[in-house]
């Protein structure tokens, strides 16, 4: 099983069948893991288990968000990688979201799937339609999670064209794309000037409902021009602006590029280019 | 039927005389003139609608409980021990798979942070009233 499978099984073991029943102090009791609030040095959390029984010690945050996710992860560690030691979550979200650790990796995933199941999410993000952050907020409250984790889990449940991305004024940070977007589609490393994020994160000019773009705005292939994609910033952490962009339905349909990203292709076969 | 040994949920005293009456009765008398499919599908409903009582009766005893797992909280160590002592059998915890462990590095963690992790080592019963070293 997969560990989004496990977090799920876990919820439907207890019988959940409402947002407001997932109270992952509760769930995670049921699994023998104590949760317990303290500062810590340089960590989210801390999970410390012997045998069967663990204590999981999340640094209070303001976002109640924030905190249910660090337990919905480390009770990810917890059902997932018993017995094993390793380092902790770190305290900068930007380097978890970059991180490439299998092992954090799956506990995130186990954490989306504890907090926002399939079987309730699906429904609720069908029911907005094309939901933007201002719909995206609602179903966080609904949820009791951050409107951040609530992005993410929009782009993974891949049923509807998205990509959410976060870019600084030096370039990209991450992005999340829905598994159904074609990967020929790849985002700018820079901000284009006549994107509403360049203007937000720049000139500090907020435009408040998603807009239009021609698709060269936002990706770096020749004929991004020819399609049209949907806008929407909000402010991340300083310095830094989040980007929802919903797809054209035709470009769901565009070839393979070859002449676009790091990967070069010749007569004899393809190449990754040396910056 | 046999009187059970410890309390029982009132729920499961309930299915086990279901499925005892049913177990006793003929096909006829359990199809009772209806479809068979017909049975088996209301079956099913009423084990599906137990299983999702029981599941959230399951949820229910484990909030009620958090409370009083929360007082024992302050239990700490018996006889105090030093921070390189409590980093040792931290190392020690870190190699062993009985043990579970997400945490700084061992050398970026501060001794009241080693201190803090080996207190709830010891809240799970890994070691005997302050022992150090060996976490065994």
């Amino acid at each position: 099983m997969s560990p989004g499978q496990v977090a799920e099984a876990r919820i439907a073991d207890l019988g959940i069948t409402d947002p407001r029943d997932i109270d992952v102090e509760a769930i995670a009791f049921d699994a023998k893991m104590i949760v317990e609030y303290e500062d810590l040095e340089g960590c989210e959390a801390t999970l410390v288990g012997v045998a069967d029984r663990a204590i999981a010690t999340i640094r209070p945050s303001r976002v109640r968000g924030r905190e249910r996710f660090s337990i919905g992860h480390e009770l990810g560690h917890w059902d997932l990688h018993r017995g094993k030691s390793f380092s902790c979550r770190v305290d900068d979200p930007d380097s978890n979201l970059k991180s490439d650790k299998p092992r954090e990796k799956e506990a995130d995933e186990y954490a989306a799937h504890l907090l926002m199941p399939s079987s309730l999410f699906n429904p609720a993000v069908k029911s907005l339609g094309k939901p933007g952050f201002r719909e995206l907020d609602v179903l966080a409250t609904q949820f009791e999670t951050s409107l951040l984790a609530t992005s993410i889990r929009l782009a993974d449940i891949d049923t509807l064209p998205v990509v959410l991305a976060c870019y600084s004024e030096s370039g990209h940070r991450w992005s999340k794309v829905a598994a159904h977007v074609p990967r020929r589609w790849w985002l700018r490393s820079k901000l284009d000037e006549n994107s509403f994020a360049y203007s937000f994160l720049v000139n500090d000019t907020r435009t408040n409902s998603a807009s239009k773009q021609p698709g060269e705005v936002w990706f770096e292939n020749d004929d991004a021009e020819h399609y049209e994609v949907t806008e929407e910033c909000m402010p991340g952490k300083s310095g830094e602006v989040l980007v929802l962009l919903y797809l054209s339905s035709s470009m769901l349909n565009a070839r393979f590029d070859p002449n676009v990203g790091v990967r070069r292709y010749n007569e004899t076969g393809s190449y990754v280019k040396r910056k | 039927m046999t009187a059970p040994e410890k309390p029982q949920d009132d729920l499961a005293i309930l299915l086990d005389a279901f499925l005892g009456e049913l177990t006793a009765m003929t096909d006829q008398q359990v199809l009772d003139g209806e479809d068979s499919a017909a049975v088996q599908a209301k079956g099913l409903a009423m084990l599906s609608i137990a299983k999702q009582e029981a599941a959230r009766r399951r949820l229910g005893t484990a909030k009620a409980s958090l409370a009083m797992a929360r007082a024992d909280a302050n239990l700490g160590e018996d006889k105090p021990v030093t921070g390189e002592q409590a980093k040792a059998v931290l190392r020690e915890a870190a190699n062993s798979d009985k043990y579970t462990l997400a945490a700084r590095q061992l050398d970026e963690l501060s001794d009241e942070a080693a201190l803090g992790l080996y207190r709830k080592l010891i809240r799970l019963g890994a070691l005997p009233g302050g022992e150090s070293g060996d976490p065994q």
